[in-house]
């Protein structure tokens, strides 16, 4: 007797998204303020920093400085360039989704 | 209506059958996200640009008093012996000589705020000339800067970054109680320009840059300006090696380094010390300096959605690097450090597109937040702050 063949992992890591309900409004909205916070947290605790002079020192603090601040520029450009976007396609994927019936 | 009906009816809300098409919801998306990201963000990161080119007094005012509480918080200080001793000492330095020059260049611009800004920019000026600020030059020349003035070798970075600081100062205040301390610095720099074989000053031994001597020339022609001693002996052969020796002929950009034994260049041609260099000299001149700005410009730099940015080496160029203490981190070859010098020279060259393409990079990665009666960029600590005043308040003081 043949064997099943078995599923690549995208094609189970697509099923199982699949399945999942769709998120909700406030989960959508939630996830956005997460978003915004971790943001606002993370310019507070910079600003208390001397960052740039750290990130310009040669050495293994200057390599440490320059992680921190391409994680925090990699958050800033999430926030300030794809956010709104994200956050308005969500919506409208969630306005558009397909009804029960028709799948 | 109970808040259980309107959230069952909001979970019910869809639009008609049609919409939930595969071709219809996933480009709309796309489309969404892309077309957002390509428009509010440079409208949004580019809103206090108009503001900075206008001299808008709330917006540098509240930039100035950041400026003033990094002067007087001052730069830890850090044992002079480690790597990061030396460097924490040239950060003191630096940091204090933008912020004199942008707090200077706010009491000219604004003299009815002289009483604010003035006794801060002094201050800065005093920590320049403080032991600590002069020991990264003193250990690596083994002589004190201002000790040796009488003696031969260059010091040119200390000196000239110093000196120009001086000048400014006098510019604004006539009776500058720096003014003998100017005037001496600024006859050893003439001296020692006089004396060098091939015309440019050594910053540490056996190590010359450019960008340090054009702090040395804008000084000395700030000084004739402010003076009207006489430099004609030195001024012009050292303003024609900005234009002809020390440039690259391919791109139009300086060379970071000279060889001081024989003065051919020691570096590749690049845009920080370029950038640097047409802001340094425009005190001075504006002439040379347009062109070093000017070939930045149409060399260097570029935008994406409308976020200006400038590559280290020319557009173009085979050079790679991964960046160093004046460059800043190469991320795909753009120059953090270039890319806020040029800020300076769009601006004193009335190239108002460039300096807004350039304000929302610098918006997008410096993160100015309002802190009560201050304005500061989060991530450029006292550094950055200092540079952001001074690039965005520079002015042409050459007629």
């Amino acid at each position: 007797m043949k064997t099943p063949a078995r599923k690549p992992w995208w094609q189970k890591a697509y099923e199982r998204r699949l399945a999942q309900p769709a998120p909700t409004l406030g989960r959508i909205a939630l996830e956005l303020a997460v978003v915004y916070a971790l943001h606002f947290a993370a310019s507070f605790a910079l600003a208390r920093l001397s960052l740039l002079e750290a990130v310009l020192t040669p050495g293994p603090g200057g390599r440490l400085a320059l992680v921190a601040a391409l994680g925090f520029f990699a958050l800033r450009l999430f926030v300030l360039l794809l956010a709104p976007g994200w956050f308005l396609a969500r919506l409208w994927l969630l306005l558009t989704r397909e009804r029960p019936e028709s799948r | 209506m109970p808040r259980h009906v309107f959230t069952r009816r909001l979970a019910a809300l869809r639009l008609p059958e049609n919409y939930s098409r595969w071709w219809v919801r996933w480009p709309v998306a796309t489309f969404l996200i892309l077309g957002l990201a390509m428009t509010l963000p440079r409208a949004w990161c580019g809103r206090d640009a108009a503001r900075w080119l206008a001299n808008d007094e709330a917006l540098v005012l509240a930039h100035a008093r950041t400026v003033v509480a990094g002067v007087e918080a001052g730069v830890p200080a850090e044992p002079l012996s480690g790597p990061a001793g030396f460097f924490q000492n040239e950060w003191l330095f630096g940091t204090s000589q933008m912020a004199a020059l942008g707090l200077l260049q706010v009491c000219i611009q604004h003299p009815g705020r002289r009483d604010e800004f003035l006794p801060a920019a002094e201050h800065a000026i005093d920590q320049m000339l403080s032991e600590r600020a002069r020991a990264f030059d003193a250990a690596r020349w083994r002589e004190d800067p201002l000790a040796s003035l009488d003696g031969p070798r260059g010091h040119a970075a200390y000196l000239g970054y110093l000196n120009l600081a001086l000048s400014l100062h006098r510019r604004a205040v006539p009776d500058s109680r720096f003014a003998d301390l100017n005037d001496r610095i600024s006859a050893a720099l003439v001296r020692r320009l006089e004396a060098s074989r091939h015309g440019i000053l050594e910053t540490y031994p056996l190590e010359a840059y450019p960008v340090d001597n054009a702090a040395v020339l804008g000084s000395l022609l700030l000084h004739a300006r402010i003076t009207g001693v006489d430099y004609s002996a030195v001024a012009p052969a050292a303003l024609a090696r900005f234009s002809i020796a020390w440039v690259d002929p391919r791109s139009g950009l300086l060379f970071q380094a000279i060889n001081p034994r024989d003065g051919k260049p020691a570096g590749a041609a690049r845009a920080s010390g370029t950038a640097l260099a047409a802001f340094l000299l425009s005190y001075g001149e504006r002439t040379v300096s347009g062109a070093l700005f000017a070939a930045v410009r149409d060399r260097c730099a570029d935008s994406f959605w409308g976020f200006g940015y400038l590559n280290e080496y020319h557009i173009g160029s085979a050079a790679t690097g991964v960046g160093d203490i004046a460059a800043g981190p190469l991320i795909f070859g753009v120059s953090p450090t270039a890319t806020g010098f040029a800020l300076g020279g769009a601006r004193l060259f009335d190239d108002r597109r460039r300096f807004v393409s350039l304000y929302r990079t610098a918006h997008l990665a410096g993160t100015p937040s309002k802190r009560g009666d201050r304005r500061v960029f989060v991530t450029g600590g006292p550094l950055g702050n200092a540079i952001m005043l001074a690039m965005c308040t520079a002015r042409l003081e050459a007629p």
